[in-house]
């Protein structure tokens, strides 16, 4: 039971996809221009990353070793795929916003990752309870990159007017540069902050 | 002794990679065979649920754009010929819209290029008069371009004269153009301003 909370808590924060292990950037830098954005594609990528875990982690003893990659490939694809048309079917709103990016997590590096390193290796309740975590820390990742990214450059936070009418927005944040900008000081800051416990230790 | 048993372990280790490859492959094929069995289902089930919104999304902007109408004739072919011509290339549909059984204008799809990509748009035009504009699908920059999906930019639009050019206020029309983005503001002038020629086009010679 310990181990689960543990394989679920440290996806989180402690290997944080996108500000520990710098994993899955393409779509982070790229659709966070809106939180409502960042929120589709953490929630789009989590459903993917669950879905792929259970079924590598089912097949574990059965995929055999040296066609394990295009079988994980097959796999990821086949969920993207399904969660692409589901989308369009269901959220078309979320889904046009998204663009391009929803096939793209077929090539997001998080999830077939998460199934070579952890899934296949993994019983069941485990590989959910990391593709759980892993997917909520993306989704917080993407989230909080694309809120700072929103307030900023465009004064709404999910769409609502956050800083009065006298706030004029920082168009930057909005366009690539505010990504690499945004991130850079949060990945800093959250290296900052993990840093801190450990300076006594080491006498820094 | 181990002279003589060693071409028959050879032949048993091809063996052994032959079943193994063939293995490999039926195994792998199996996969994709799974795969595409769940993708046919998602799809069925998909599927018309996403013509349904495309085509309701497609009624509502028609609407939008000719409010007066209540029923909608899709005549693209009937003026194939003022299409293939190319001076209207970016117009991609004709609608003619009905109140009862009244004629009462024209909607026209244009897909200018934009900044980014194709700014797909309906322009309604009734009499004399713009009746609306709307657009549908854009990839321009969030915050600049992308405001051309504005209700106050669209608004611009509607109630112009037919019989005047669409331009900016620069150019000596109505238009204000969206502060850092010329281009997006641009395209849909255009994807307007051919609607409105193939218009009065169509009324001179019909």
């Amino acid at each position: 039971m310990q181990r689960l909370w543990s394989d679920f808590h440290k996806g989180i924060l402690k290997e944080n996809a996108i500000l520990r292990l710098l994993l899955g950037l393409c779509p982070a830098l790229a659709v966070t221009t809106a939180a409502v954005n960042g929120l589709g594609m953490g929630l789009a990528s989590t459903a993917v990353l669950v879905s792929s875990n259970v079924l590598v982690s089912l097949l574990r003893r059965h995929i055999p070793d040296k066609i394990r990659i295009p079988c994980y490939i097959v796999i990821i694809a086949s969920f993207v795929t399904m969660v692409d048309l589901l989308m369009e079917a269901f959220v078309p709103e979320l889904h046009e916003a998204l663009g391009i990016f929803v096939p793209l997590i077929v090539v997001n590096c998080l999830i077939l990752g998460r199934a070579e390193a952890f899934a296949s290796r993994n019983p069941l309740a485990n590989a959910i309870s990391d593709g759980l975590g892993m997917g909520l820390g993306f989704t917080l990742g993407l989230v909080a990159l694309a809120s700072v990214r929103e307030i900023l450059g465009a004064g709404t936070l999910f769409g609502l007017s956050v800083m009065g009418s006298a706030f004029r927005p920082a168009l930057l944040m909005i366009l690539p540069p505010g990504a690499f900008l945004t991130l850079g000081l949060m990945v800093g800051l959250v290296n900052w902050w993990s840093g801190r416990g450990a300076t006594g230790h080491h006498g820094l | 002794m181990s002279d003589l048993r060693r071409p028959v372990v050879w032949v048993e280790e091809v063996r052994a990679v032959r079943t193994n490859l063939i293995y490999l492959g039926i195994f792998l094929g199996v996969v994709c065979l799974a795969s595409a069995t769940s993708l046919a289902v998602t799809h069925g089930v998909a599927e018309p649920l996403i013509n349904e919104h495309k085509e309701r999304q497609r009624a509502a902007a028609l609407t939008r754009v000719l409010p007066e109408a209540d029923r909608f004739e899709h005549v693209t072919g009937e003026y194939s010929e003022y299409l293939i011509e190319g001076e209207f290339t970016d117009v991609d549909e004709i609608n003619l819209g009905y109140r009862g059984e009244e004629p009462v204008g024209y909607v026209f799809r244009t897909s200018p290029a934009g900044y980014a990509d194709e700014i797909v748009m309906m322009i309604g035009v009734s009499g004399d008069e713009i009746t609306g504009m709307s657009v549908l699908q854009q990839r321009e920059t969030p915050g600049l371009g992308a405001r051309v999906t504005e209700e106050s930019f669209q608004r611009q639009f509607a109630g112009l004269p037919a019989r005047q050019r669409i331009a900016t206020v620069d150019d000596g029309g109505q238009i204000d153009v969206l502060a850092g983005a010329t281009e997006s503001t641009l395209a849909v002038i255009d994807g307007a301003e051919q609607a409105r020629q193939l218009y009065k086009r169509i009324r001179e010679e019909r």
